[in-house]
């Protein structure tokens, strides 16, 4: 029997409504994972989420700060990082990821093939995701690509998974939603083994009303721009 | 000329207002609300009364200054403001996240250790 801890990091914020759905939708078992601990981090809700996520049995750490989904994310790996995770994945606690595609996410990890795995809904794009999004998302591959010189089909995905190798070698500076592109340029600055796996997208309206707005796209380019000027000393 | 006069005098009022209420509610020091409103204040008059400008360059008996060397000048000097507070905005941003990430993490393992 696999004796892998796979740790869930699941940012939230104001996720009261829907994350215990989310929660409960997680799998039990997954082949090659011994244990799997759900790890919410509430990123200073207002509402109850941590509460809602606490009676669901996930491990729940709150933010005395608001600090954005970057921010989150990163408190996550930490977590999971000192919590001896031997897989992390990266979650939407707003219910728009698949549990279903868990599976697909950590077999390449449990086979000891990469280090990274990159969910991508480019791969198999929805017929749900509207066409600014997809249009907007090769937009950020192509700026990713420019600013770290690695292609990949979902620069923005947030469901990722990491080996224990992974989060220990990958320093993270940024903490808005730039966060995603530079994680892409860590993977290549330690040459981290990676691949991408299709995912599918659960458009509803809700994670539609959570969903990053186009515009965001502005404010990603200067973080990164912004983080290449602070790195280039 | 005039609307951009008036234009002027509203954003330095609104300045000004924004900065005495600071003061007012103790988030800035008296000086800091001096200093601000010394330097929008001499701004202001400087926009209504462009002519101040010439008698300053005629005053310095100095012919190289010119008003796009003062313009220049005082460009830089806003950009060298900007870059500052960038920086530090930027240090301190880190640092905030940093601390609230510690703070977060040290109540994981307080919690354990209970």
């Amino acid at each position: 029997m696999s004796s892998k801890h796979l740790i869930i990091v699941l940012p939230a914020y104001n996720e009261a409504r829907v994350i215990s759905q989310v929660l409960g939708s997680l799998p039990k078992k997954l082949r090659g994972v011994g244990k799997i601990t759900p790890l919410v981090i509430d990123d200073n809700s207002s509402d109850n989420t941590r509460a809602m996520a606490e009676s669901c049995g996930a491990v729940c750490l709150r933010h005395s700060v608001n600090l954005g989904a970057g921010g989150a994310t990163i408190t996550g790996l930490e977590a999971a990082r000192s919590m001896n995770a031997d897989i992390v994945v990266t979650m939407d606690s707003d219910g728009q990821h698949d549990p279903n595609d868990l599976q697909s996410l950590v077999d390449p990890i449990v086979e000891k093939e990469v280090d990274v795995v990159l969910g991508s809904r480019m791969k198999q794009v929805s017929k749900a995701m509207p066409s600014h999004k997809v249009w907007g998302n090769n937009v950020l591959n192509g700026i990713t690509y420019l600013f770290f010189r690695i292609w990949v089909s979902d620069s923005q995905s947030g469901y990722k998974a990491f080996s224990r190798r992974a989060i220990e070698s990958i320093q993270i500076s940024t903490c808005g939603y730039e966060i995603c592109s530079e994680m892409i340029g860590e993977i290549k600055r330690h040459k981290l083994a990676f691949t991408e796996v299709p995912i599918s997208t659960i458009y509803t309206d809700y994670s539609k009303s959570k969903g990053q707005l186009s515009l965001n796209a502005v404010n990603i380019v200067l973080g990164l721009l912004l983080r290449q000027l602070r790195n280039s000393r | 000329m005039l609307l951009i006069k008036c234009i002027a005098i509203v954003l330095a009022a609104v300045a000004i207002t924004k900065t005495y209420l600071d003061y007012r509610k103790r988030l800035e020091p008296l000086l800091m609300f001096v200093f601000w409103t010394v330097i929008w204040i001499s701004a202001t008059v400087v926009i209504v009364f462009p002519g101040l400008i010439y008698q300053l360059i005629d005053y310095s008996q100095d012919r190289s200054v010119t008003i796009g060397a003062l313009t220049g000048l005082a460009f830089i000097f806003m950009l060298y403001i900007v870059y500052r507070v960038y920086a530090k905005v930027a240090r301190v941003e880190y640092q905030f996240t940093e601390l609230v990430r510690k703070i977060t993490l040290a109540e994981k393992d307080k919690g354990k250790k209970k």
